[in-house]
């Protein structure tokens, strides 16, 4: 593989390897898929020896081609939000190139239309997530029927507030903090006006809809592909995430200390 | 005792399913991939209610049912074609302790340490148990999936390795 002298320019084949790599890192990737794709897309147009270093929020990238000639590029990852959707786009369109070995400009053409920005509107389909996920988990710890109830328009609202606020806040753990703060009042509030009936189901439901689940699963995968710094990384975002959360809701609890029990 | 379970057990499972539909829906997983999503979460409650019920230790009432998950998430991805995790983490959503973290938060907001420490643990034990089960079946389905994952390598490039042997690249 890869001995035929390659037609394109290695500078364009890294821009493409790397613009793979970035777009997967950002979308959830674990760590030894994007390393593996950059890695089969550079061995697939030129051959020779290619060295990936990814961590969270770098990709450096050193390629020696068949030819003798050494490249290096680097490129800082800028926070990112998951997107399941597009990662598996993402995954066939590392399968196609490695089968097919298109020009780089289909590729570039390609990942363009696939992380197209996104329209920004209210989502119906968004939305019944929110509400499925907290009212179904206010049921499932074993709250009834009113507690699903309330925990599902406190979902609603928190909707809107991610809609309004979460494409200005960089840091994670603050706005998860101030999220929490947010939904903890309103689920007091819920509890107040008698729509919900046991405050602390309200909340677990609510709590759902925030956990880092993607962040902690992506650490463990990590960590046991031998990629330790990215799983201690994402380990720490997921714990300090996680400690937001409580403390968020603990600041609710406590405000609304002495109205209710 | 079917009846008896079902009665107790029912309504979890069923709010597992579309609490696992929700989360789908949130991370934005493909649509025709929902239902897989909904049926890993099931099975994961399913085992856990039958660990509960047969009184297995808090470990490996979370262990086994991460592990079985995880097994059926690397299984239909290599049937499907996709990424494991788009399968594993809807599946695992409901065995998330959610409830005893907050259960912990709210002993320490009400000042009641002991409480505190019991439900702390309780969270990690969870955590844990999660943890390993799925890290040990991965680890399973990774070896087999990088058996033949060559590349090229700098200072071996003449001789050949017997095959099967997995090149360190």
């Amino acid at each position: 593989m890869g001995r035929e002298k390659s037609c394109e320019d290695p500078a364009l084949v890294m821009e493409c390897a790397l613009d793979m790599g970035e777009t997967m890192l950002r979308c959830g990737a674990e760590i030894l898929r994007v390393e593996d794709t950059i890695t089969r897309i550079c061995t697939t147009y030129g051959g020779g020896i290619v060295d990936v270093f990814t961590i969270l929020s770098l990709i450096i990238l050193s390629w020696k081609t068949d030819a003798g000639e050494n490249h290096t590029l680097t490129r800082r990852i800028n926070p990112h939000s998951t997107d399941l959707n597009k990662l598996e786009d993402l995954n066939a369109l590392s399968r196609y190139i490695c089968e097919k070995k298109p020009p780089c400009s289909e590729i570039t053409q390609k990942i363009h239309e696939i992380m197209a920005p996104e329209e920004r509107r209210i989502y119906k389909s968004k939305i019944t997530g929110y509400v499925l996920l907290a009212s179904a988990f206010a049921i499932f710890f074993g709250g009834n029927l009113r507690d699903g109830l309330a925990s599902g328009i406190v979902a609603v609202l928190m909707y809107f507030w991610d809609y309004f606020f979460s494409s200005h806040n960089r840091n994670r753990v603050v706005y998860s903090l101030i999220m929490s703060i947010v939904a903890g009042v309103l689920c007091s509030l819920s509890v107040v006006v008698g729509i919900g009936q046991n405050m602390d189901k309200v909340m677990i439901g609510s709590i759902m809809l925030s956990i880092p689940g993607i962040n902690l699963m992506n650490s463990l995968r990590d960590m046991m592909c031998g990629d330790i710094i990215t799983g201690i990384l994402r380990l720490a975002e997921a714990l300090m995430i996680s400690v937001a959360i409580a403390a968020g809701f603990g600041i609710a609890i406590m405000m609304f200390g002495g109205v209710l029990r | 005792m079917i009846g008896a379970f079902c009665e107790k057990y029912l309504i979890m499972i069923l709010t597992a399913a579309l609490g696992t539909a929700g989360y789908c829906l949130n991370v934005n997983i493909k649509r025709n991939k929902i239902l897989y999503g909904c049926i890993g979460g099931v099975l994961s409650t399913f085992l856990y209610c039958v660990f509960v019920e047969a009184g297995l230790s808090l470990l490996l009432q979370n262990l086994i049912p991460a592990a079985a998950v995880t097994f059926y998430a690397e299984v239909l991805a290599r049937v499907v074609k996709a990424p494991a995790t788009v399968f594993l983490i809807p599946s695992i959503i409901p065995l998330v302790p959610g409830g005893r973290l907050y259960y912990t938060m709210r002993a320490i907001v009400d000042g009641e340490g002991n409480d505190a420490k019991i439900y702390a643990m309780e969270t990690i034990v969870i955590a844990l148990g999660i943890a390993v089960g799925i890290v040990v079946v991965s680890l399973v389905f990774y070896h087999i999936s990088h058996k033949k994952v060559q590349f090229k390598v700098r200072f071996d490039a003449g001789e050949d390795l017997p095959p099967g042997k997995k090149r360190i690249s």
